[in-house]
Order: C-alpha cells, then sequence, then structure tokens
C-alpha cells in the first residue's frame, strides 16, 4: 500500500493528541471516571481482538469472555503481594507463592496461557465448517467459570481475588489498546490477513489458492486469544479485582453487542462500538435501582442494561446488519483514500456480502 | 445399596435427564438442519413458557392443564419470535441469525427477569407426580415415569408427522437441499415457522417437567439446557431427528454417570463436562452418530 504524505502527518498527530488528552486525565480526573476511562481501553482492545477473529477471520468465538478470565486470573496471580499469596491462594507450588512477577510479563504470560486455551479449543474445531465454534467456545466460557468458582484455593471461588497490586494506569491501557489496533491492523493487510478474509469469503477457493485453511484460521484465533489474555490482565489491575461474574454469559453479550454495534470487520467500528457500550450503561444504571425521576417514580427495573444490550443485538441485526461503520474503516482525508486504490475497497465490501450467505444455504 | 443398584439408579436418572435434553435437541437440530442457524434463545423459550405456566399451576390446575398451557406459552412465544425477529433475516448470513438469536435470549432472560422477580419459583407441587415407587431398588417419582411416557409419545408424534404428511417430507426435503427444495415449489419461509412452532411445542414439555421436577426456576434455567441440548444434537449428528433423540439420552446418561461415579471434588464441574464431550465429539467424530460433518479440509 502506498502511504499517502497526509497519513504520514496525520498519524503522529493523532497518536499526540491522544498522548496529550492521556496525561490530562490522568492528572485532572478523579477515580471514577478514570475508572470508566480505563474500562473503555479494555473494552475497546476486546472488541478490536474479537474483531480480528470474528469479523476478518469469520470465526465466530463466544468466548473471548473465558480468555480474558484465563489472562487476567494468570496475571494476577503472577503479580499478587507475597505476603498474601500463602493464605489466600495457598494451592499454588512452594516456588510460584514466592514470587511477584512485574506487570509486564505478567501480562505477557496472561495472555500465553490464553493462547494455549485457545489452540486447545481451536484445534478441533476450527477444522469444521458452520458455527461449531461458537457452541464450543460458549462451553469454553462454562468451563472457565466454573473452574474459577471451584477451585477455591486458586483462585478464592466466587469471592473473587481481590487485593490484586493497582499496577494497570492509563498508559499502559491505552498503549496496550493501541498496540492491538496497530498489530491487528497491520495484520489484516498483510498477506496473511488477505488469506485470513479469503478463507472467511470462500473457503474453496482460498485453499484452492493454496492457503491452509485451517492453520491459518488456528493462528488467527491464537492471536486474538493473546490480546484478550492481555486485555483480562489488564483489568485485573484497573479494578483490583476478579470475580468470575465479570466473565460470565452476560460478558459474551456485552462483548458481542460491541463488535456487531461497530460493524464486523471494521476496526474503527470495534472502537465505536466499545465506546457506546460502556458509556451507555453509566446512564442506565441508575434506572434498575428505581426511585424517582423527573417526578415519576419508576420500580426497581432489573435487568435493564441486558435489556438494552438485547435490544441493540436485535435491532442492529434487523435494520442494519452490518451495524454503524460496516466494513469500512475512519481514513485521514480523502488524499488517503484515493492512495489506497479503489480495488482493495470493493474487493473488501463485495467479499463482506456475498461469500458465506451463499456457503450458509 | 449394592454398586449394581447404584448403577441402575444412575442409569434411571440418566435415561429421564436424557429424554429431557433430547425434546430440546429436536428443535434446535431441525433449525440447525433447514437454517445453519444455532439458536440460542431455544432454551429461553422453554423458559418463557414454563414461566407463563406457572401461574396456572398456582391457581390449582391439574397437571395436564399446566402442561398444556405451558405448551401453548413456548408455542406462541417461539412463534411470535420466528415471524418477527427470524423471518426477516432469513435470507441473511448465518451469523446475522445467530446475532438475534443471542439477543432474543438475554431480552426474553431480562425481560422475565423485569417482569418477576429473581426469587426461584416452582409450581404448585403435585401429589401424583412426587408420589415415589421402587423397582428393583431403583428409587423414582412419577414425574419421571411421566417424562420417559411422554417423551416417548411426543417424539413418536413427531416422527410420524416428518415422515408421513406432506409437510413433514417437505421440512426433510428443505434440510437435504434447501435450494432443489425451494425450486420444487416448497415455501421455505412456512415450513421453516412450523418447525419452530414444533421446536418450541417440544421444549415447552421439557420446560413444565424441568419445573415440576427440579422445581428451581429462574429466568436463567433455560439459557445453559438449551446450549447443552445443542451439544446433544451435536453428538446424535445435528440435522437428524432420530440423532437428537439418541443424542439427548447420551449427554443425559453421560452427565449423571459421570457426577454420580467421580470423586466429589471432580463431580462439581458438572456443567464443564458436557462441554469437553463436545469439544471431544468435535474432534473425533464431528458428524455425530447419524449427521453428515462439513468439513473445512477433507
Amino acid at each position: 500500500m502506498r502511504m499517502a504524505r497526509a497519513r504520514k502527518a496525520a498519524v503522529p498527530i493523532a497518536v499526540l493528541a491522544l498522548l496529550a488528552a492521556l496525561w490530562l486525565a490522568q492528572t485532572q480526573l478523579n477515580a471514577f471516571y478514570l475508572q470508566v476511562l480505563g474500562l473503555l481501553g479494555i473494552n475497546i482492545m476486546l472488541t478490536v481482538t474479537l474483531n480480528f477473529a470474528a469479523g476478518y477471520g469469520g470465526m465466530f468465538s463466544l468466548g473471548h469472555p473465558a480468555f480474558a478470565a484465563i489472562g487476567g486470573y494468570t496475571a494476577a496471580v503472577l503479580t499478587y503481594p507475597v505476603a498474601m499469596k500463602g493464605f489466600r491462594i495457598p494451592a499454588y507450588p512452594e516456588w510460584l507463592l514466592q514470587i511477584a512477577v512485574p506487570f509486564l510479563p505478567a501480562l505477557l504470560l496472561g495472555g500465553l496461557a490464553a493462547s494455549i486455551a485457545a489452540v486447545l479449543v481451536g484445534w478441533p474445531v476450527l477444522r469444521l465448517r458452520g458455527h461449531y465454534l461458537a457452541v464450543a467456545t460458549l462451553g469454553l466460557t462454562v468451563i472457565v467459570q466454573v473452574s474459577i468458582v471451584n477451585l477455591v484455593d486458586y483462585t478464592r471461588g466466587a469471592l473473587g481475588l481481590s487485593g490484586i497490586p493497582n499496577y494497570a494506569n492509563l498508559w499502559w491501557i491505552y498503549g496496550f489498546a493501541l498496540l492491538t489496533i496497530y498489530v491487528v491492523h497491520r495484520l489484516v493487510h498483510s498477506r496473511f490477513g488477505r488469506a485470513l478474509r479469503a478463507v472467511r469469503d470462500d473457503y474453496v477457493a482460498a485453499q484452492m489458492s493454496g492457503v491452509n485453511v485451517a492453520r491459518t484460521r488456528l493462528i488467527a484465533f491464537t492471536i486474538s486469544a493473546f490480546f484478550a489474555g492481555v486485555a483480562g490482565g489488564l483489568l485485573g489491575h484497573l479494578l483490583r479485582i476478579l470475580t468470575p461474574g465479570q466473565f460470565s454469559f452476560n460478558a459474551v453479550f456485552i462483548g458481542v453487542a460491541m463488535m456487531i454495534l461497530g460493524g464486523m470487520g471494521s476496526i474503527t467500528g470495534s472502537v465505536i462500538g466499545a465506546l457506546i457500550m460502556t458509556i451507555l450503561p453509566q446512564f442506565i444504571i441508575p434506572f434498575e435501582r428505581g426511585g424517582s425521576f423527573l417526578g415519576f417514580e419508576l420500580p426497581a427495573l432489573h435487568g435493564l442494561t441486558q435489556i438494552v444490550t438485547a435490544l441493540i443485538l436485535i435491532i442492529v441485526m434487523l435494520i442494519r446488519p452490518e451495524g454503524i461503520a460496516g466494513s469500512k474503516e475512519l481514513t485521514l482525508g480523502p488524499r488517503l483514500r484515493r492512495a489506497r486504490g479503489p480495488s482493495e475497497r470493493t474487493m473488501q465490501t463485495s467479499g463482506q456480502t456475498s461469500g458465506s450467505e451463499v456457503e450458509a444455504k | 445399596m449394592s454398586a449394581f443398584t447404584v448403577f441402575l439408579q444412575q442409569l434411571a436418572n440418566g435415561l429421564v435427564l436424557g429424554f429431557l435434553y433430547g425434546l430440546i435437541a429436536i428443535g434446535l437440530s431441525m433449525i440447525y438442519g433447514l437454517l445453519r442457524m444455532i439458536n440460542f434463545a431455544h432454551g429461553d423459550v422453554l423458559m418463557v413458557g414454563v414461566f407463563m405456566a406457572l401461574p396456572v399451576s398456582w391457581m390449582g390446575a391439574p397437571f395436564p392443564i399446566v402442561l398444556l398451557a405451558g405448551i401453548l406459552a413456548a408455542t406462541a412465544v417461539g412463534g411470535l419470535i420466528q415471524w418477527s425477529i427470524y423471518r426477516p433475516l432469513i435470507r441473511s448470513r448465518d451469523v446475522t441469525l445467530l446475532v438475534a438469536s443471542l439477543g432474543v435470549s438475554l431480552l426474553l432472560q431480562n425481560l422475565v427477569l423485569m417482569l418477576t422477580s429473581p426469587q426461584p419459583k416452582r409450581p404448585e407441587p403435585d401429589p401424583f407426580l412426587d408420589a415415589p415407587f421402587q423397582i428393583g431398588g431403583v428409587f423414582l417419582r412419577n414425574v419421571d415415569l411421566m417424562i420417559v411416557a411422554l417423551a416417548v409419545a411426543f417424539v413418536i408424534g413427531t416422527h410420524w408427522f416428518l415422515q408421513k404428511t406432506r409437510p413433514g417430507l417437505a421440512i426433510r426435503a428443505l434440510s437435504q437441499d434447501l435450494s432443489a427444495a425451494r425450486m420444487m415449489g416448497i415455501r421455505v419461509p412456512r415450513m421453516v415457522f412450523i418447525c419452530f412452532l414444533i421446536g418450541s411445542a417440544l421444549a415447552g414439555v421439557a420446560g413444565v417437567f424441568i419445573g415440576y421436577k427440579y422445581g428451581h426456576l429462574t429466568p436463567y434455567s433455560g439459557f445453559l439446557p438449551g446450549v447443552k441440548a445443542f451439544v446433544a444434537a451435536v453428538i446424535g449428528g445435528i440435522g437428524s431427528f432420530p440423532g437428537a433423540v439418541v443424542g439427548g439420552i447420551i449427554l443425559g446418561l453421560l452427565e449423571v454417570f459421570l457426577v454420580g461415579y467421580l470423586p466429589d471434588q471432580l463431580a462439581q464441574f458438572r456443567d464443564a463436562y458436557v462441554f469437553l464431550v463436545l469439544i471431544l465429539v468435535l474432534l473425533i467424530r464431528p458428524s455425530g452418530l447419524f449427521g453428515r460433518a462439513e468439513f473445512v479440509k477433507a
């Protein structure tokens, strides 16, 4: 791809603006807003990485909360203060109880653990057509959930693993979010990414062109799980607590909603989707408690956030199944659009609708 | 109790659970066979069915009336959802249907949560169904017998419908080759609608029985049985009618035997085993017992 000059200038400017905004936020905002902003960054990361698997790879995963849980608990156990390990999570081998790993290696090891889980689930399932992966990964979510609850001496069970050091500030979170976006963007526009999209759109044609279908899918799925695992690690070190409830079916639904609202196959869309689905609940939660609003007495509306999420899932599918952004990206000015050339754009949009539609019937 | 009696008891429990899974799996398998759609809301239709039958039971209606109410409610809800949400999407990509069904699932769960309360509920206990009896050292209740008897009856009824009637023939043709069947003049949307009605009705049967047998119903009671029933359909071979029933029974037996014979610490992982079984089946025999698998790579 030929780089336009506008892009060369625009990217550093955008990054600098973001850095300045992050610095302002980190120094000026109170703890509540910092937490919401942190969650936003983590949600962006989770959505972009889910989109890489589901939108670009056609691998509809309902297991990303499980990957986040695996990565989160792994990282948390590694960084957990040695003084508290002995009586809170005593079941680990002695050498592990004696060490507290620095944040970065702990995050990466968490991502690695999530990747291993992805290989174990993906290897048998990704050879198959259809959406067996959705059910198998939903199963992974159940397996991880049940394991966290029952392995009390490893995870503190339903109580939640509290007292995780507060390492994840906005710099860490947005650093990793940007890294995720960068890596996914580069991968999608590489030879590997073209192979991946070819497999999504027509696996027979891809196979004929010499793409190793199963391997391509498995690699992409593993990479996607890695970033989900790192995001889980960030979440634990932002909230300072991990509970099984954070990675329940609810997390599955919200993750899918963030992705499809923005658009499967668009990084820009994922960012928008994560933004909406992180901010919106902050306005809905007060209604769930009930009370008086604008003179009206409202009862406690349990599950209102979930109902809104559900309606978003349904209405987007009925009215605009391609989501807000479709498979388009936010481009930096008309010059860039020309520089990219029309060929790739048309290829991308037509492939998005035709291939799997035919295959499905 | 001798080891053999324990075995028989587990066998009986597993069969009863298996028939429940089978009833739920039929609808899932039929829909997947037609549309390649994993209907995640199937279990929630079951839940809504039984929740709408609960007031009937509390008013003192006998079991057959409650069962009928549950069937009607589940059928109505399933049909309504198909007609209003899935029908407009029938030509779109299979992911669209899958996401829509996730949305419906979440919607049903939380609508019921909002309209009722989070406290678990149960139907009014029925003295006849709760009456225990014993054969050869195996303790059961009448409800267990009733589950097996009615499940067999409904399975035979559905089988008869699929084999002997014109709509049944049309549905079988569709699941073999949708576009060819369409060219033969079969009205696809109508047949899909009928499939949803049948599947939802059978789920309603299972729902009412789950209510009477376990008596602990929450808005989330349906989702996991629904997903497990999909696993059952995969074991039996997705899209295959006998496969759904046999797969359900196998899954029920597996679940009960694993929980019964594993040491206590491992038995807690009950729900996890079902999905480990799924992954194993997909690894070893993805076509299931009676199905045709579709590999990415030969």
